[in-house]
């Protein structure tokens, strides 16, 4: 599949262009070409083993990939520009041993881009207590930590990968209502990664379906929706 | 009572430990060529007045090192086992679900001793076949006694120090924890007894002799069978209710309060610094801890007492010294690989090396606030040994120091160790280059799996019984320099390699590791 390009017109947030990846000589990611425009909100989806969680580590510059080019905002991905992405890993653990506030002190001198604003609002928005352990937490409420950690950056692209694995309703309607008031100015780029289609389906602008470490396909949602699909039934349609 | 090979419980346990033994062609191939560097390495660099006794000695030790190892290792990755659900689960009582994993232990330690054993035998038959024993022409007529003795010896350990090691699952909390002391105190002075044995000091050969040892096998051949039963009732009846309680990646203990009043670790700076503070928080939470602070105070009595028995002879004094500054040659290779191994396994490590930071600055956070608190705790110590040598010197106790030259054998042994801990702990920087492939992997991973031997090599090479007599000249010093010069270079590309390829840590933990057997384990033969 040729390079697709999704968003708006100008320097893409993301371009991969003929990226693969092999894993214990097993090859993971295979042509793997798509352009997100900057100030979208794309999903990433696909069935488990698709390959999503290694491309948004090659996008956050995590791994590097064996052949083809990984371009965030024009410029080669790599560890050297983790100061313009927020990523959340998947299934990804904080330190146990710090309370939330402990650890958001520390990653408000780790992050260059932190915002104290920002991360008051969340904290309150999430409902973090900032007292508690994180090691005392349920799963929903250190999801909401993490995301909270993302959220309070200032970087112009936010990869999420997995953001809801695990968590219950309450949780998830909070993430989701906290990620579309981070998008209201428009100047944030967002990749996420996710099986519920369902509940970020209203968000996207774009997606893009990912499976066997190849592109299946691009499309924008709008455009989706003026023909009268889904991004389910599309979803249906690729992997079914 | 059911054949142990009918019983699924056992078979399921002996499927996971059998992956490692030379039960397949492969395995049996790794384990000969294993056999063979470790005959011809040991073969030519053992000194000519080490005695069969010693060396078989030496392999006690190190059979009851890797014994203790296993037992611990399970008890300590059983909690976070992702399989651990559904092992507790399964419909057997308790004990026999502990009783399996014992067995399965006990006979993987049984298969390292016999691999020891076969090792010992073919050095010691090597070496009186080329007259190495010369000076005691009777020694070759004593090995086949020596090795049914010593035989005896190591199958009596395997169940011993495994049980011993798998009964940690039980003393998690509670006033159970107070069990690790003497835990620790069985466990860590094996490291030192690897060496101690060696001593061609008449003392010492009478406690490694044949005699001793097959004296003491019948002894602990008895006690094996109850500490074994004892063991399994003990993990079964504490162990295992912890253990359904313990939530994955959760607080180690249940006491830890589910909030804090007010923050214990403040941030401080930005940059390197916050990062440091970062590192540097993880050690300051675990020697919060109870039973770290027990172990901790103990040691400090240990050294002021030391101090002060031990300043009436000068190399009394040299030999604490040694002893006290010991862990700065080991312990920030062990502590490194541990805790970035363990980051990653417990998917923390991705949150760690996602940090808008360089990969060298993160690694060198790692490794300053690994060594900040090496030297903290062992500055601690010495100051202990020297308020106790005080005290000594205080109440008018003979203090027959020559202050001139035990002070500057002493700088040398403190100065000697800290660059053989510099050297290991820089290698072990490297060591994510070690999953690039095997090349790299078979230069770097003995390096720093040496790392827990490491005080055998320091008292080989660099303090030896003449530099603890007072005998340090400029040789020495060479020496010293030596090793300092490399863990410079070897330290600064380590950084680089490990810099490097820090990402490989992300697609090796336990579990892909545990994906990767299982895959190759479907392509074989049936394990049961």
């Amino acid at each position: 599949m040729g390079m697709t390009k999704l968003g708006r017109a100008g320097a893409p947030a993301i371009r991969c262009d003929k990226v693969e990846v092999s894993i214990k000589k097993k090859k993971v990611l295979n042509q793997v070409a798509f352009e997100v425009g900057a100030g979208c909100l794309a999903g990433l989806l696909g069935p488990n083993g698709a390959g999503k969680s290694t491309l948004l580590r090659l996008l956050t510059g995590l791994l590097p990939p064996d052949s083809g080019s990984v371009e965030l905002f024009g410029a080669p991905a790599g560890p050297d520009r983790l100061a313009e992405v927020s990523f959340l890993p998947d299934r990804g653990q904080l330190p146990v041993y710090l309370s939330a506030g402990e650890w958001l002190g520390f990653a408000a001198r780790l992050y260059p881009d932190w915002s104290r604003a920002r991360e008051r609002e969340l904290t309150a928005k999430l409902e973090v207590d900032p007292a508690r352990r994180i090691g005392s937490m349920s799963r929903g409420e250190e999801a909401r930590l993490q995301l909270l950690t993302c959220l309070s950056r200032e970087a112009p692209l936010l990869i999420l990968d997995e953001p809801f694995t695990g968590v219950d309703l309450l949780s998830r309607e909070r993430i989701a209502s906290a990620v579309v008031g981070e998008m209201a100015d428009g100047e944030r780029t967002f990749l996420i990664a996710t099986h519920d289609i369902r509940e970020m389906e209203h968000l996207f602008d774009s997606i893009v379906l990912l499976g066997d470490g190849t592109v299946k396909a691009a499309y924008e949602v709008e455009a989706l929706r003026e023909s009268g699909r889904s991004v389910e039934s599309c979803y249906r349609e690729v992997f079914a | 009572m059911k054949k142990l090979t009918e019983d699924p419980l056992f078979a399921l346990e002996w499927s996971s430990s059998r992956l490692f033994l030379p039960f397949s062609v492969r395995n049996a191939a790794v384990w000969a060529a294993f056999l063979a560097i470790v005959v011809i390495g040991v073969g030519l660099f053992l000194p000519d007045d080490i005695t069969p006794e010693s060396l078989f000695a030496c392999g006690a030790a190190m059979i009851a090192i890797i014994g203790f190892s296993i037992g611990l290792g399970s008890a300590l990755t059983q909690r976070e086992n992702p399989w651990k659900d559904w092992w507790l689960t399964m419909p057997h009582s308790r004990e026999a679900l502990v009783r399996a994993k014992l067995l399965a232990m006990i006979l993987t330690v049984g298969s390292f001793a016999a691999g020891i054993w076969l090792a010992c035998v073919l050095i010691a038959a090597v070496r009186a076949q080329s007259g190495v024993y010369w000076t005691d022409p009777g020694t070759a007529g004593r090995l086949p006694g020596d090795m049914l003795a010593y035989a005896l010896a190591y199958a009596a350990e395997a169940p011993i120090c495994a049980s011993l090691g798998l009964s940690l699952l039980g003393m998690y909390s509670g006033y159970r924890r107070w069990l690790l002391l003497p835990l620790a105190a069985l466990f860590l002075p094996l490291y030192g007894m690897i060496s101690a044995v060696l001593s061609p000091n008449a003392a010492v050969q009478r406690a490694v002799s044949a005699e001793a040892f097959f004296y003491g096998a019948c002894a602990a051949l008895l006690v094996a069978a109850p500490l074994c039963k004892g063991v399994v009732r003990f993990v079964a009846g504490y162990g295992m209710p912890e253990l359904a309680r313990h939530r994955s990646n959760g607080l180690l203990t249940r006491k830890r309060k589910e909030t804090v009043s007010q923050a214990r670790f403040k941030a401080n700076g930005t940059g390197f610094r916050a990062l440091f503070g970062f590192e540097r928080s993880r050690y300051r939470h675990f020697s919060s801890s109870s039973p770290a602070r027990v172990l901790y105070v103990m040691l400090v009595l240990a050294a002021a007492a030391g101090g002060c028995f031990a300043v009436a002879q000068p190399q009394g004094i040299l030999n604490l010294i040694m002893g006290l500054t010991m862990a700065t040659a080991w312990a920030p290779s062990i502590v490194l690989s541990l805790v970035t191994q363990t980051d990653a396994n417990r998917r923390r490590l991705v949150w760690w090396i996602a940090l808008p930071f360089r990969r060298r600055t993160l690694l060198l956070a790692r490794w300053t606030a690994v060594w900040a608190t090496v030297l903290k705790g062992a500055a601690g110590l010495l100051a202990a040994m020297i308020a106790g040598a005080a005290v000594r010197w205080g109440i008018g106790g003979s203090v027959p120091v020559l202050w001139n030259r035990d002070g500057h054998t002493a700088l040398y042994v403190a100065v000697s160790l800290l660059a053989m801990g510099l050297l290991l702990s820089g290698i072990t920087l490297a060591y994510p280059a070690a999953y690039r492939n095997a090349w790299t992997a078979w230069l770097i991973l003995p390096v720093t799996s040496g790392a827990a031997i490491a005080p055998i090599f320091a008292s080989r090479w660099l303090v030896t019984e003449r530099v603890l007599a007072g005998e340090v000249g400029p040789e020495q010093w060479r020496t010293a320099a030596i090793v300092a010069a490399a863990a410079l270079a070897l330290g600064g590309a380590g950084l680089a390699l490990g810099a490097k390829w820090l990402h490989l840590y992300l697609t090796n933990t336990q579990d892909a590791a545990q994906r990767l057997r299982g895959a190759g384990r479907s392509r074989g033969r049936p394990l049961v």
